[in-house]
């Protein structure tokens, strides 16, 4: 993992066109970022396509970066931008269709365990499904990334009471979601056999 | 509270861990000794946990290798220094361009009468900046300069 001030050094380094520094910043960040666009635009292939432009915008020294140890929360906000612009483009704000592949833990646990845990993301994945992409990104942001409220607000530009009420809005959908497959006896052992 | 049990919400901010230590710490007593609480905590921590920690999955390793084809080339120290001398320069131009033309004008105001017959050798030297302003010239050698300075944070670096 690169420390945050070993982050900011790299952005500076890729800004002046060091390869190296580059590829390390991308294969620490693009994953996670690449994950958080999939959320935001609710398609892979725009999530690469964003993920690529984020990437160049770094390497072209554009937009204002000061290395204050924020570099991931810089490169988030410049992902949250390019995938706004982009969904303006498509000229819709619409879900597109969830495409997002379930993935294994990172570990690798024992198969009962990683059964469990995609069985687990499998229901999260459900739960934000109907939701607007906002509410996703949000989530996502808090849950997987670990930002915090005001960390979020500088990355999306939406007022932190805001992103506080979608996160809590999903984790209640979630948490709806999780009560009505216990309720159905089949629901279990349908998601377990797909 | 609703009959003892911690609103939704407020289950919701423990999870997110979103509530002080005396307000997290009172949660944990309830879900010590509420099973039902417990349960629904629990639930939503297995899943959270398992979103926090799936594999994010991995980029395609093509996609750093297209990146690095389309990068601009390296910029050399100092060229964005000259980028700006030399817009500098063509402002300048542009504004003793357009002085000295307001000064020509001024000069010669409609006013004073008849246009005088013109003479071969010192009229076609004073009417060159009209007839050739160097103001176009200029602008358009740096239009790309300027182009490529704009988007950039000059305060960068």
């Amino acid at each position: 993992m690169i420390e945050a001030h070993e982050a900011d050094r790299l952005a500076l380094a890729a800004r002046r066109g060091d390869t190296e520094a580059l590829a390390r910043l991308y294969g620490e960040f693009a994953p996670a970022v690449r994950a958080f666009l999939r959320r935001f635009t609710g398609d892979s292939a725009a999530a690469d396509d964003v993920l690529h432009e984020v990437f160049l915008h770094l390497m072209e020294g554009r937009g204002r970066f000061r290395p204050q140890g924020r570099f991931r929360q810089w490169l988030f906000a410049a992902a949250a931008n390019a995938a706004r612009d982009h969904l303006r483009k498509l000229g819709n704000r619409q879900r597109l269709s969830a495409t997002l592949a379930l993935t294994a833990p990172r570990s690798a646990p024992p198969p009962d365990e990683a059964l469990a845990a995609r069985d687990a993301v499998r229901r999260v994945e459900a739960a934000l499904e109907d939701l607007p992409p906002e509410y996703g990104a949000a989530f996502h942001l808090r849950v997987r990334d670990g930002f915090s409220y005001r960390e979020m607000a500088a990355i999306t530009g939406d007022p932190e009471g805001t992103l506080r009420s979608r996160v809590y809005h999903t984790l209640q959908r979630l948490r709806d979601h999780l009560a009505a497959a216990e309720a159905r006896p089949d629901a279990r052992a349908g998601s377990e056999e797909s | 509270m609703n009959a003892g049990h911690p609103t939704g919400e407020r289950l919701n901010a423990y999870l997110l861990e979103d509530l002080d230590i005396a307000e997290r710490r009172q949660v944990r007593a309830h879900l010590q000794a509420c099973a039902k609480c417990r349960d629904t905590v629990e639930k939503l921590e297995v899943a959270l946990t398992a979103y926090r920690d799936a594999d994010p999955g991995g980029v395609d390793d093509a996609a750093l290798g297209r990146l690095l084809i389309a990068r601009p080339a390296p910029r050399a120290p100092g060229r964005r220094w000259a980028t700006v001398a030399m817009a500098a320069a063509a402002a300048t131009v542009i504004f003793l361009g357009g002085f000295w033309t307001g000064q020509r004008g001024a000069a010669r105001p409609v006013t004073q009468g008849p246009m005088p017959e013109p003479n071969a050798t010192t009229d076609v030297v004073r009417h060159q900046p009209d007839r050739n302003p160097p103001t176009v010239t200029f602008a358009v050698a740096d239009a790309d300069l300027l182009g490529g300075l704009a988007p950039r944070d000059t305060t960068w670096n």
